[in-house]
């Protein structure tokens, strides 16, 4: 007869040690965001002890080292974060999409296993050299179709944000449309639908919800980027006038002032309020992503 | 082929049939006994029998439902089980042939003893040749005697019609106690019934064995 | 094969001619020379792995999804060979209907469900497509439960009416040949009982080809019964037949549970 009583407590010890090490682990991710986000909002409030917080959202002049009066306006640099990553998104999300179909419902098996690692691959460049790119290629050909005297501008910045966030739209996607029950595809076949229509009628729809959330991430990744912005779209401080002209975001405005601010000043408190800025919009962009990632999983499920 | 729990049941079940043969072999046998010797105490021993074959028979077609039911049979084990139902009822009635034909004689106790007639010695051996042959071709899944048994019964008639013929004849021509003539024939009758059933018997066993119901059909169907 | 019928030639639906299939080196289904009546439901039965469910998936070509199978052989509907070179796979699939082992209706609603084959074929009026809707749905029983929520998700149906649901998409293209994979191995017997009495409807407006392993229910539903093992096809009768006398010796053994 077997007995189903504990024997000795050494088991359990080991269990409950082996819990608490996984416990700890998981905790610490969220102690470390919470950390950064206090630092953020710490080191950020007392830039407005002397800016106004309407003044700081809703003037566009940015002009900390004024010797007159300075001003810590962030909306041109918001307007142009969001021109860029929206016209990043414009050309990414269809291209992205397209490349996940094609992969998950055309493409030879053999087609597949060349190309999937080489998208995911595209995410492995160093930003720098994505800039480099911009510098040395786009630009130039902006430039050159456009008949401007330089290409370094928010084209060009999206362009290249559009290239960097394609591996995350391109694998989420596909996934999201692989997901898709094959149970579906046929019963859509059985019915005499081809191909085509199976994928927009049938897999699309099912897979939306996934195909928005990696529009989402690759939002997240855009607005977030740095380095590629910063070299590639002119960085004028203006007030964004269209595509075709320098502009400068957030995140480069962050990386080219912090290097020169004198501490504890409020210009350097200002910048943290920026930094807070973004970090409050990629949350909520990617915090959107992960809602509706887990309703397509219960949807198909 | 795995032996499923279902084989020990339609065999169990089998066993029960091959019981009840046994019993009403008994009774036939002491009824063919009680002709011979025409000793009445022999009686109660039929109708003992006969009642022991009522219950089994009950029995024996309450444990037939329940496999029906729960097992839900089909081809060959269907077959079996449907025809065990039958062959367990035409044993029955057989016993109740015996007891029957155990009846007559105590009817007719006054004109005991009779001497037989040929024809109703030739009919008590040639009912227990069938008899014999239909319950193993049931148990031995033997077609050929299934199919011999069938091919008896022809005998068994003619031997009625003329037993039935000749003592209606020795009533008018008075050469026979009309009472003992009407215990010839209906011995007779009772006799020829178990032939019939005993026929019945092979023909169940003939479904049982090649799936082709063959009831009804003359002998020249059956020899193709 | 052993086979006692031969369906008089204006009663065939579908004739099998020599078919074997391949799946890459493996021989999934061997020589098997088949008709099935028109009208009538022929079920296929055999233990799992046998080749019941790619032989029907041969009769609406749904076989082509899988790239390393490959098909020898005819298979006439109507006479046509469906798999000659000008077959119109679209055409072929509105005309051999089919109903799967899991129901799989589409997360979108219930009218958009039974419509689905209606818009991709050619255009039709909304008055129209209601008109369909509705009868596909009563035809497959389902009318009175969801007359009143045709637009909710149809993900949101118990499985037996999901099941119909995709019985009555089936119907709504108006197929002449509806085939049932295993249609009620993931649905519970009342819900079986009622696909069952369905299939019984169905056969008298079309020809209905029904894979299961469940012998009882191929027993209650079919007039016909083929018996595939690995492979091949060892005994096609009438289904009274099969199940009271089949002629070979494997099939007696497998439906009465001896192997399978």
């Amino acid at each position: 007869m077997i007995s189903v009583k504990k024997k000795g407590v050494l088991g359990d010890l080991k269990e409950s040690l082996i819990q608490k090490i996984f416990q700890t682990s998981g905790l610490l991710a969220i102690i470390v965001l919470l950390g950064i986000f206090a630092l953020l909002f710490y080191t950020a409030i007392p830039a407005f002890r002397e800016v106004s917080l309407k003044e700081f959202l809703t003037s566009t002049r940015w002009d900390p080292t004024s010797p007159e009066r300075p001003e810590y306006g962030l909306l041109s640099m918001l307007a142009s974060t969001v021109m860029v990553t929206i016209g990043a998104l414009l050309i990414a999300f269809p291209v992205g999409v397209a490349v996940a179909a094609y992969l998950s419902d055309v493409a030879s098996p053999r087609v597949r296993e060349i190309v999937k690692p080489v998208v995911e691959l595209l995410a492995a460049i160093p930003s720098v050299v994505v800039g480099f790119i911009g510098i040395t290629l786009v630009g130039p050909m902006i430039a050159k179709i456009f008949n401007l005297s330089h290409g370094l501008t928010a084209l060009n910045g999206s362009l290249l944000l559009a290239i960097m966030a394609l591996p995350t739209i391109i694998s989420i996607s596909e996934d999201s449309l692989n997901a898709v029950p094959i149970s579906f595809v046929e019963a859509s076949l059985a019915l005499g639908a081809n191909r085509w229509q199976t994928l927009v009628r049938v897999k699309i729809p099912a897979a939306l919800s996934g195909i928005i959330a990696s529009l989402m991430l690759g939002m997240g990744r855009a607005i977030g980027e740095t380095m590629t912005v910063l070299m590639a779209t002119g960085n004028a401080r203006a007030f964004p006038q269209g595509f075709l002209q320098s502009v400068r975001t957030l995140t480069a405005n962050i990386a080219i002032e912090l290097g020169e601010v004198p501490y504890y000043t409020t210009h350097y408190y200002a910048l943290f309020a920026i930094g807070l800025v973004l970090f409050i919009m990629t949350f909520f962009v990617n915090l959107t992503a992960d809602v509706i990632l887990e309703k397509q999983k219960r949807k198909l499920q | 082929m795995s032996e499923r729990v279902f084989d020990q049941e339609l065999q169990e079940l089998k066993e029960r049939v091959a019981g009840l043969m046994a019993l009403v072999g008994q009774a036939f046998d002491l009824a063919a006994e009680l002709m011979k010797r025409q000793d009445l105490s022999l009686v109660a021993g039929i109708v003992e029998l006969e009642q022991k074959s009522d219950l089994l028979e009950t029995d024996l077609q309450k444990k037939a439902a329940t496999l029906m039911a729960l097992h839900q049979p089909v081809a060959r084990d269907l077959r079996l089980l449907l025809v065990s139902m039958n062959v367990a009822h035409e044993l029955e009635r057989i016993a109740d042939q015996c007891l029957n034909i155990s009846q007559r004689l105590e009817e007719s106790r006054a004109s005991l003893p009779v001497a037989w007639p040929p024809e109703i010695e030739a009919m008590i051996s040639r009912t227990a040749d069938m008899l014999n042959s239909a319950s193993r071709a049931y148990l031995e899944n033997n077609e050929e005697l299934a199919s011999q048994t069938i091919g008896q019964d022809i005998f068994l008639d003619d031997l009625k019609f003329s037993i039935t013929s000749r003592c209606l004849d020795s009533i008018n021509n008075k050469t026979l106690d009309p009472a003992t003539a009407v215990l010839f024939i209906l011995v007779s009758r009772h006799l020829e019934k178990i032939g019939d059933l005993a026929k019945n018997i092979a023909e169940e066993s003939y479904y049982l064995i090649k799936g082709q119901f063959i009831k009804h059909l003359r002998l020249t169907d059956i020899y193709h | 094969m052993e086979s006692n019928i031969i369906i008089p030639a204006g009663e065939i639906k579908i004739a099998v001619e020599g078919l074997n299939l391949y799946y890459g080196h493996k021989q999934v289904l061997k020589n098997i020379n088949l008709s099935i009546p028109e009208k009538k439901v022929t079920a296929i039965i055999g233990p799992s792995g046998c080749g019941k469910s790619s032989f029907v998936r041969i009769l609406n070509r749904m076989n082509d999804l899988i790239p390393e199978a490959r098909v020898e052989g005819r298979v006439l509907i109507d006479g046509e060979n469906i798999y000659d070179k000008d077959v119109d796979l679209v055409a072929l699939r509105k005309k051999v209907g089919m109903v799967f082992q899991k129901p799989n209706p589409f997360p979108k609603s219930i009218f958009d469900n039974i419509a689905y084959g209606l818009k991709i074929g050619n255009h039709r009026s909304r008055a129209e497509l209601e008109q369909i809707v509705e009868r596909s749905l009563r035809q497959a029983a389902l009318w009175d439960e969801v007359k009143d929520r045709l637009h909710q998700n149809a993900m949101k149906l118990s499985g037996g009416q999901q099941q119909r649901l995709c019985i009555a998409r089936a119907l709504a293209v108006e197929p002449e040949i509806i085939l049932f994979d295993e249609p009620c191995s993931a649905i519970d017997p009342i819900a079986t009982a009622r696909v069952e009495e369905l299939i019984h409807e169905l056969k008298k407006d079309y020809t209905v080809v029904i894979v299961t392993h469940n012998m009882q229910q191929a027993a209650r539903v079919s007039d016909y019964t083929a018996f595939l093992w690995l492979g091949e096809l060892v005994e096609y009768d009438r289904t009274e037949k099969i199940f009271t006398n089949p002629a070979n010796k494997m099939t007696e053994d497998y439906i009465t549970g001896r192997f399978g």
